[in-house]
């Protein structure tokens, strides 16, 4: 049974790591025509980060990623908050439409959006103010299940109406008790709303394209010419995703030592 | 817990309070008076409208109809947050974000006090719940006993016109519970200050207040002190709900004899009627009967139940089924034969 069961694991381990392990022996590797690559080198690595354009880049995927997550927890945390508290019926529309990001294809909204804003008097179309607000959208379905998820956790009615009872208004009691006590749980939840954003790629091309180049855009114009260092993207990418997945893990086990402390 | 400056007590008064969900009367016309300084309890079981009416008192509910005045002013209108009541939840509901200190400074920081009153007011508390030293403390490191005294301590530091207690001991351990029960009632002996208790356990009720207001379905079924309520309940759900009592039907055979249970009891003070007749369970005196002797009242024992200060018998009487509680030095059998001895003037008519 546990020779079975380990078995299955493997061949599931695998099937996730062999891709990343083989991507990242292509970007090590300076010549791979036969079966094994015949030689091996850093050349794609150093090329990489001896590329200004890519640190800048990627600097720019960072401000639009932190952005765009901290621009839907700052629309959606009053938001359930008002929900919560005025309108509980809501909270299954609300729920309802924070889906619809996933509905449409970001093609339909880059298209829309462009329409939109390249005339006047808005015409913020190729510049970031215009992908940032965009990046916040496609991401609010993530983040609207991370800070839905820590409202849950925290009794949020009742952490409100004990801060009234104190004399605090809606305004005090939002920034006072629901912004601190939901952060820890929507950051960890958030992580996932945060590589989206990093790795948001559609909508980075069709709407700012060279003029404000993130790191998914430079990974598509290295593609073509040069597959190694394109392959040592694809792995930095993954080590990125994966030390932020650690970190949101470790974030949430430490809440949960909290609560096991609580109990005891 | 020591002893804090005494509280200019006011009354909270309330005026034929409605309130229905979805059509369904949560309060029906509900009126009642706590005078200055004192403590009443609300008590019955869930969804009898308790809850409902302190949040009215709170603020979190805005009765259909009615008025609520707390001191002379009428609240009814007035948003919770301006109406300066100390709340204290089942579920505690500390800011986890916040440490003891911090929790119970909330509400001064609303209100602006500067900081060296603020920190005075925090370590006076500190010390009236009993939690000196631990104003650093995350408040998710204490036990639920230490988290209801700062909360305790929280909703006491604004110097609130009233206190609002929702079951605040009810999610503790037996044992915390009647010390806390214990403390809460001297602490609000001796601050003065005018509560509002709702619990649904009766002996909370009973121990901690100076009357209580037992509700039913909306209702104020009965409003007394607890001795009052104990010695003479107003209707059958009062007598079931406070304390227990065995309610029999009883036929009126004249000449002070009555039918209780297929027994022939004399009760010579009652009025000669037939109705439903109360006796509390430990006013019933057991005594074993030998074969062949017989009793006024008699029963079998079903089920005895050792409490430890005193036991608890079930016996079958006539075909029903009664509660005695006697002293735990009597042995009593299954199966074994007893004559009741009740005292005539203990009977209580309750209305059907």
């Amino acid at each position: 049974m546990t020779f079975l069961r380990r078995g299955i694991i493997g061949l599931l381990l695998a099937y996730l790591l062999l891709p990343i392990l083989m991507t990242l022996v292509y970007s090590l590797s300076s010549s791979w025509t036969e079966l094994i690559p015949k030689a091996f080198s850093l050349e794609a690595w150093s090329h990489l980060f001896g590329d200004p354009t890519f640190w800048a880049d990627g600097g720019r995927s960072l401000i639009l990623a932190f952005s765009a997550v901290a621009l839907s927890i700052f629309f959606l945390v009053p938001t359930l908050f008002a929900i919560t508290l005025y309108a509980p019926k809501l909270s299954s529309a609300l729920e309802f439409f924070s889906l619809w990001p996933f509905v449409f294809p970001g093609v339909i909204m880059a298209v829309g959006l462009i329409k939109i804003f390249s005339t006047p008097p808005l015409a913020i179309s190729g510049t970031p103010w215009l992908l940032i607000p965009a990046v916040t959208v496609v991401v609010m379905p993530y983040a609207y299940r991370a800070v839905a998820n820590a409202f849950e956790s925290a009794d949020v009615r009742q952490l409100a109406e004990a801060a009234r009872s104190l004399g605090a208004s809606d305004l005090q009691i939002l920034a006072w008790v629901i912004f601190p006590t939901v952060l820890p749980g929507v950051l960890s939840g958030g992580v996932l709303a945060l590589s989206a954003a990093f790795g948001e790629f559609s909508l980075a091309q069709l709407l700012v394209g060279s003029s404000w180049e993130t790191l998914p855009y430079y990974q598509y114009l290295t593609n073509s010419q040069d597959g190694h260092k394109s392959a040592a993207i694809s792995v930095l990418a993954f080590a990125i995703a994966w030390g932020l997945g650690s970190f949101a893990l470790g974030l949430r086990r430490d809440s949960n030592l909290k609560d096991a402390v609580t109990v005891a | 817990m020591t002893n804090s400056q005494a509280i200019s007590s006011v009354n909270i008064k309330l005026e034929n309070i409605n309130k229905s969900y979805n059509g369904k009367a949560a309060v029906d016309n509900v009126s009642l008076e706590v005078k200055p300084g004192e403590m009443v309890s609300l008590l019955g079981p869930s969804g009898c409208g308790k809850t409902t009416t302190l949040r009215a008192v709170a603020g979190f509910e805005i009765p259909d109809s009615g008025r609520v005045f707390i001191g002379d002013s009428d609240v009814t209108k007035v948003p919770a947050e301006q109406r300066r009541v100390g709340m204290v939840f089942q579920s505690y509901a500390l800011f986890p974000n916040l440490s003891v200190a911090g929790n119970i400074a909330f509400g001064l920081r609303v209100a602006g006090w500067e900081a060296t009153k603020l920190n005075a007011r925090v370590s006076e508390l500190l010390e009236v719940v009993g939690l000196h030293g631990f104003d650093r403390r995350s408040v998710l490191t204490l036990s639920g006993g230490q988290r209801q005294r700062v909360a305790l301590a929280r909703a006491l530091a604004p110097n609130p016109r009233v206190l609002l207690l929702d079951e605040p001991l009810s999610a503790l351990d037996a044992k915390i519970r009647a010390e806390l029960r214990t403390e809460l009632r001297r602490l609000q002996l001796d601050l003065g200050i005018t509560t509002l208790l709702v619990t649904h356990d009766q002996e909370e009720a009973m121990s901690m207040s100076d009357r209580v207001v037992v509700m039913n379905q909306g209702r104020i079924e009965q409003l007394g002190t607890p001795r009052d309520l104990y010695a003479t309940p107003a209707s059958p759900f009062v007598a079931a709900f406070v304390g227990a009592m065995n309610l029999m039907p009883a036929e009126a055979l004249g000449n002070s004899s009555f039918r209780i249970s297929g027994q022939v009891v004399s009760l010579p003070n009652l009025e000669n009627k037939s109705g439903r007749l109360g006796i509390r369970p430990e006013v019933i005196e057991l005594k074993s009967l030998e074969p062949g002797q017989s009793a006024t009242v008699s029963g079998v024992i079903e089920l005895v139940t050792y409490l430890g200060a005193d036991q608890q018998v079930i016996l079958k009487v006539g075909g029903d089924t009664w509660v005695a509680r006697v002293e735990n030095d009597q042995v009593f059998a299954r199966g074994q034969k007893v004559s009741l001895e009740i005292p005539s003037n203990a009977w209580l008519w309750l209305p059907a």
